[in-house]
């Protein structure tokens, strides 16, 4: 590819999206480069096998070098946000004010931020799930939130129109939507960002997989392979958008560990835990809209969890539910009995990326013993409040994923303790970007997609020399 | 019988065994085996990384010498095995259960049945059925 772009963003999600979006409107030619496949509304995989081969790295599940934790990353245009719930959640006091202590950062604050996060929900369509439509899963969730005395509120999601039914089997069931939404309704970046950024003449290369990027005094280079041959994309300036695995992967296999000591620290996942409680009545927890409240409660989020009602289709569940052999399928075949909860964690920022002597990553990451003590608080209130709604039998997965996968190339003051700078620049090399979730200085204990999107609109602001 | 391209006749076993452990049948639901699965291997092994894939490939071909019942032995030495800590291969043991077990119940509770299979696959015996109003239905 001889053509030299204004920018050349590796990845195509939530922040790859928004810098395309951004950068493009201004003038600035971009391309995006994806290591995925590029799937449309009509294309997506239409089962949960294939759905999880075709649109997550690794075939489906990373997993830490410990094997207690399973990590979940899109890898197609669009990344994770075609595979997420589109949940889109401001920071509170609580997140920015740790972010800022941690980073050294002013302007990492919640006032200073707010006018970025009105602009993204002007444009976007943000909205919540009507109550009429919410599922026997969440109306249990509701009660036994009720019955406990704990605050929740609905899910924020940025979505379209969903044609939902007022009763299982009348509308669209969702949970088809973890392998790509086929209405095109859920806002991920695909439909909105980055087709919005080819409307505006950024060109996107999928199945591209990025290996490394060279810094130079006139600009970068990006080398990969795409769809089995040698590939280079020449840039004024690239963005590294792949999320907290990607990002440091490509700098170290780039040989930047030697100048940025902090490179890969600070991996964080919010680790979730799903709980399923099983009740005399058929849930369908699949049915219609399967992911729609959480909590909203001061002291559960001081401890350190949150909640959500969520679901998952049959492999997830069979992988989840213990054991093999008959004893398994016993507890398959009462698969529309289980309503679900998951705890997820505000975790201390002790992972670490690395790579292996082939550059595979390595994702060191347990669970330290205040995380241990807030996983078992967390599970212990959802065991009561199933209790209280009348759960026959509660069964609880001690096989953690994360879905937020968070640090890595954290951004701060101090080169010695992050990677990017306040400008959002790899400490000693401006040509290079970074604004999505790999920037987190530690776990914000929120769902990260809404402040991705901010931080990555300042950044393209900062890039373009709008922003001070 | 379908092998397929990754599977020859030895390894193609080592699923069947696996699998009909894993997932032996009941009342409900079909065995591994009688639902012919297997045969879809490929679809999911084309996607995987090479050296993920040849690692599993041996793998399944090193279980098709094995009778059931020392399959039986090796996996509920693997479950146990997990609980193990790190500095006596209990990483290891965690990998190779979320593998196989991936694997299997990918495979089992895709929808998926064999060439010749009859009688209903496990999701429709869980009559598990979702759908989307299509965009056009408006």
């Amino acid at each position: 590819m001889s053509k030299r772009f204004d920018f050349a963003i590796v990845g195509s999600g939530v922040s790859g999206g928004r810098m395309a979006h951004e950068l493009s409107r201004r003038g600035a030619s971009c391309v995006v480069i994806e290591a995925g496949h590029r799937f449309e509304s009509k294309t997506f995989p239409s089962n949960e096998a294939m759905g999880s081969v075709q649109l997550y790295w690794n075939g489906g599940l990373e997993v830490s070098k410990d094997g207690r934790l399973g990590f979940l990353r899109g890898k197609c245009v669009g990344g994770t946000s075609v595979i997420n719930q589109a949940l889109l959640d401001r920071f509170d006091d609580l997140a920015w004010e740790d972010w800022q202590q941690v980073s050294g950062i002013e302007w990492l604050n919640r006032k200073d931020m707010s006018s970025t996060y009105d602009l993204l929900e002007k444009e976007l369509s943000i909205s919540t799930i009507p109550e009429k439509h919410w599922n026997r899963n969440a109306q249990i969730f509701t009660r036994a939130f009720d019955e406990a005395g704990y605050a929740w509120k609905a899910l924020r999601r940025s979505q379209g129109e969903c044609a939902l039914g007022e009763h299982a089997d009348e509308g669209s069931d969702c949970i088809v939507c973890l392998s790509g939404c086929p209405r095109n309704s859920k806002q991920s970046s695909l439909v909105t960002t980055l087709a919005w950024a080819e409307k505006k003449g950024a060109s996107i290369e999928s199945e591209f997989e990025v290996h490394s990027v060279d810094h130079q005094a006139d600009g970068v280079r990006v080398q990969g392979m795409q769809r089995g041959a040698q590939a280079e994309i020449l840039a004024e300036r690239l963005i590294l958008a792949a999320g907290a695995i990607g990002n440091t992967s490509i700098l170290f296999r780039s040989g930047l560990g030697k100048y940025l000591p902090a490179l890969g620290k600070g991996f964080t996942c919010h680790p979730q835990f799903m709980t399923y409680a099983l009740f005399d009545e058929q849930i369908d927890a699949h049915k219609g809209a399967f992911q729609t409240v959480k909590s909203d409660d001061g002291k559960l989020r001081r401890a350190g969890y949150k909640f959500e009602n969520v679901f998952a289709p049959p492999i997830s569940t069979a992988m989840l539910l213990e054991g093999y052999g008959r004893k398994h399928l016993t507890k398959m075949r009462k698969y529309r009995h289980y309503a679900s909860m998951e705890v997820a964690l505000r975790d201390d920022a002790v992972g670490e990326i690395s790579l292996d002597s082939r550059g595979k990553p390595v994702i060191k990451k347990h669970l330290t013993r205040e995380d241990l003590s807030k996983m078992d608080a967390g599970l212990e209130i959802v065991r009561e409040m199933f209790e209280s709604a009348g759960a026959k039998e509660i069964i609880q997965c001690r096989q953690g994923f994360g879905l937020h996968l968070m640090g890595g190339c954290a951004i701060g003051n101090d080169s010695r303790l992050s990677v990017v700078n306040p400008d959002f620049q790899v400490h000693g090399f401006p040509r290079f970007i970074v604004a999505d979730s790999s920037v987190f200085p530690s776990a914000p204990g929120i769902n990260p997609s809404f402040t991705i999107m901010a931080l990555s609109m300042r950044a393209a602001q900062k890039a373009m020399g709008e922003h001070p | 019988m379908k092998q397929g391209r990754f599977l020859n006749t030895l390894s193609y076993r080592g699923l069947q065994v696996l699998g009909d452990i894993m997932a032996p049948g009941d009342a409900v639901f079909p065995s591994f085996k009688r639902l012919g699965c297997a045969e879809h291997f490929d679809s999911i092994a084309e996607h995987m990384p090479e050296s993920d894939r040849k690692d599993l490939v041996l793998l399944l071909t090193v279980f098709g010498f094995f009778p059931k019942i020392l399959m039986w032995g090796i996996l509920f030495f693997i479950e146990q095995a997990v609980h193990l800590p790190d500095f006596l291969g209990g990483p290891f043991f965690r990998f190779l259960r979320l593998g196989l077990r991936g694997l299997v119940w990918s495979l089992y509770y895709s929808g998926w049945k064999g060439s010749t299979a009859q009688g209903k696959t496990p999701l429709q015996a869980l009559e598990y059925s979702v759908g989307v109003v299509p965009l056009d239905g408006h």
